[in-house]
């Protein structure tokens, strides 16, 4: 067994890349949102 | 007929509280050591005497082994229940002895709401508090969140872990056996731990000018109350103490890295990536996330309360993150929140009630059963519309293609309408108080669904019983009430049967 798989199987994500993912991840939805928000904002206050 | 509980099933579930509190008392040294580095001795006989009772309780519970250390199902429940409840009644002795609380009741009240991962808090002058104390606050959050159950599980082997991993309401097993689940689990946290601490900890240096010790306790702290989705913070003034964008940014990256359900971090991690877009959990909590926002931001517009886009985005993002998640951090007093009203009102009281993923730190009723539900109701819908005898099949994807049963609907159905129940029941008893309607409901939702955003109805002099109610809501809203139904039906078995 890899050592790779063998982490794995004990439920430790061996892989660096895949940590990156998953802040790049929560940052691009983070992101999104955000500019949602303002895009709202924007047209709420040029309504008012 | 009801069978009245024996003793080997007391056995059972003393030996099983036996090795939990023995893994609390050993995590509670941590604060302990903090005391004795800062020197705070006062805290330090109190964590003393708090750890002192959890080490004797819990070779109390070893000293009772069962003959089959296998946990039953309805075992597994009692202990976690129980657990819910004896943790926060321990753990509050070190607040009982710091002069911040109004009493006993009010310190289990912070306790719980730490455990719970709620936020609602009842401490006075907690900008004096000592860092120990602070730091066992936020720390019943991590350890709440991450589950204090599954931290056993990770420590000792023994049969009947699933079950109590289902009691302390995840449900969804990422690999093969509970231990390598829980280990996952606990390693996601450690690595947002690090990259997290690091991040907050920089920000706090360079840009709110702390020096690296400040910084770095704030970090910490707020890491704890952001990831799992907590809510306590180090200062009274929640995170508008920092007056920075870009540490709400950080801090916001992380309370929705800890509304993501844990399946979803292992698809992160280990792939496959592209199974996240089609999951119905993403799908719906971004969507009903967009809602809430649009609702709480056109509410905001026609109150008129913030004028510039800068200040509307920045207040109104925030705050629904914070609700949504479940956090319950806030940029503003809760004098000024009350002054929201209307759509705001609603939209923050909704996003509140929907809470996180499943599996998750949040509370609330979780996007995968509004998933269901909306599907199930669609389903019902097409139903009616094609001719008689056609059969419908819905499918949904989550951790892999599957099929919407009337069982699975029906039971997403059922947990969703409990929760509305256990709304109502802490809006009704602030109503019997002469609290306002929209209040009431938002204050409730706030404890029932584990987020801890308050509008000021949560202080030391509100009334006893409101107290005890919302000490209620948040340990069955935590639970997502199975535990402890299966605690209730284990007593009445064991008063009433045979």
């Amino acid at each position: 067994m890899t050592r790779s798989n063998k982490l794995r199987s004990r439920g430790m994500p061996a892989s660096v890349g895949g940590a990156a993912v998953s802040f790049l991840f929560e940052v691009i939805i983070v992101a999104g949102l955000a500019t949602v928000a303002l895009l709202v904002a924007a047209v709420v206050t040029a309504v008012n | 007929m009801l069978i009245r509980p024996d003793h080997e099933d007391l056995r059972i579930v003393a030996y099983a509280l036996g090795r939990i509190f023995t893994v609390i008392a050993a995590a509670s040294l941590l604060p302990l050591a903090w005391a004795v580095l800062g020197r705070e001795w006062h805290p330090f006989a109190s964590f003393l005497l708090m750890i002192g009772t959890f080490a004797f309780l819990g070779q109390l519970g070893l000293r009772y082994r069962p003959l089959n250390e296998r946990l039953g199902w309805s075992h597994g429940m009692v202990v976690v229940a129980l657990t819910w409840l004896a943790v926060p009644t321990i753990g509050s002795i070190p607040f009982i002895f710091s002069g911040h609380y109004g009493g006993p009741v009010d310190a289990v009240f912070d306790a719980m709401s730490g455990l719970t991962t709620t936020g609602l808090t009842l401490v006075q002058d907690l900008d004096h508090m000592a860092p120990s104390l602070n730091f066992w606050r936020h720390l019943l959050h991590f350890l709440g969140g991450q589950g204090i159950v599954i931290a056993a599980l990770v420590l000792f082997a023994g049969g009947g872990g699933l079950t109590l991993y289902y009691g302390e309401a995840r449900d969804e097993r990422i690999l093969p056996s509970v231990r390598s689940t829980a280990r996952f689990i606990w390693s996601v946290a450690l690595v947002h731990l690090i990259a997290g601490v690091l991040v907050l900890g920089i920000i706090g240096h360079q840009v709110l000018g702390f020096d690296w010790k400040r910084a770095f306790f704030h970090a910490l702290m707020v890491f704890f109350a952001a990831f799992d989705t907590g809510g306590f913070t180090p200062q009274s003034t929640s995170l508008g103490y920092y007056h920075s964008g870009v540490f709400e940014f950080a801090a916001t990256v992380l309370m929705v890295a800890g509304a993501m359900s844990f399946g979803l971090h292992y698809a992160l991690w280990r792939g496959p990536r592209r199974a996240l877009i089609k999951n119905l959990e993403t799908r719906t909590i971004l969507t009903t996330f967009t809602f809430t926002m649009v609702l709480t931001m056109v509410g905001l517009g026609a109150a008129g309360i913030y004028t510039s886009v800068q200040g509307l985005t920045r207040q109104g993002f925030f705050q629904i993150i914070s609700a949504h998640t479940g956090t319950g951090f806030a940029t503003i007093p809760s004098s000024e929140l009350v002054m929201w009203g209307g759509l705001a009102f609603a939209g923050m009281t909704i996003a509140m009630a929907l809470g996180g993923m499943a599996s998750s730190t949040a509370g609330g009723i979780k996007s995968l059963r509004i998933g269901l539900t909306v599907k199930a109701v669609a389903n019902q819908t097409k139903q009616l519309l094609l001719p008689e005898g056609a059969v419908v099949s819905t499918q949904y994807f989550q951790s892999g293609r599957k099929r919407l049963t009337p069982e699975l609907a029906q039971s997403a159905m059922t947990v969703a309408l409990l929760y509305v129940a256990l709304y109502l029941l802490g809006a009704g008893v602030a109503l019997g108080y002469g609290y306002g309607f929209q209040e009431a409901l938002f204050e409730s939702v706030s404890a029932g669904a584990s987020v801890g955003l308050s509008v000021g109805l949560t202080e030391p002099s509100m009334p006893m019983l409101l107290k005890l109610t919302y000490m209620f809501q948040m340990w069955a809203g935590r639970l997502e009430f199975v535990a402890v139904f299966a605690l209730l039906g284990f007593i009445y078995a064991w008063v009433r049967g045979k």
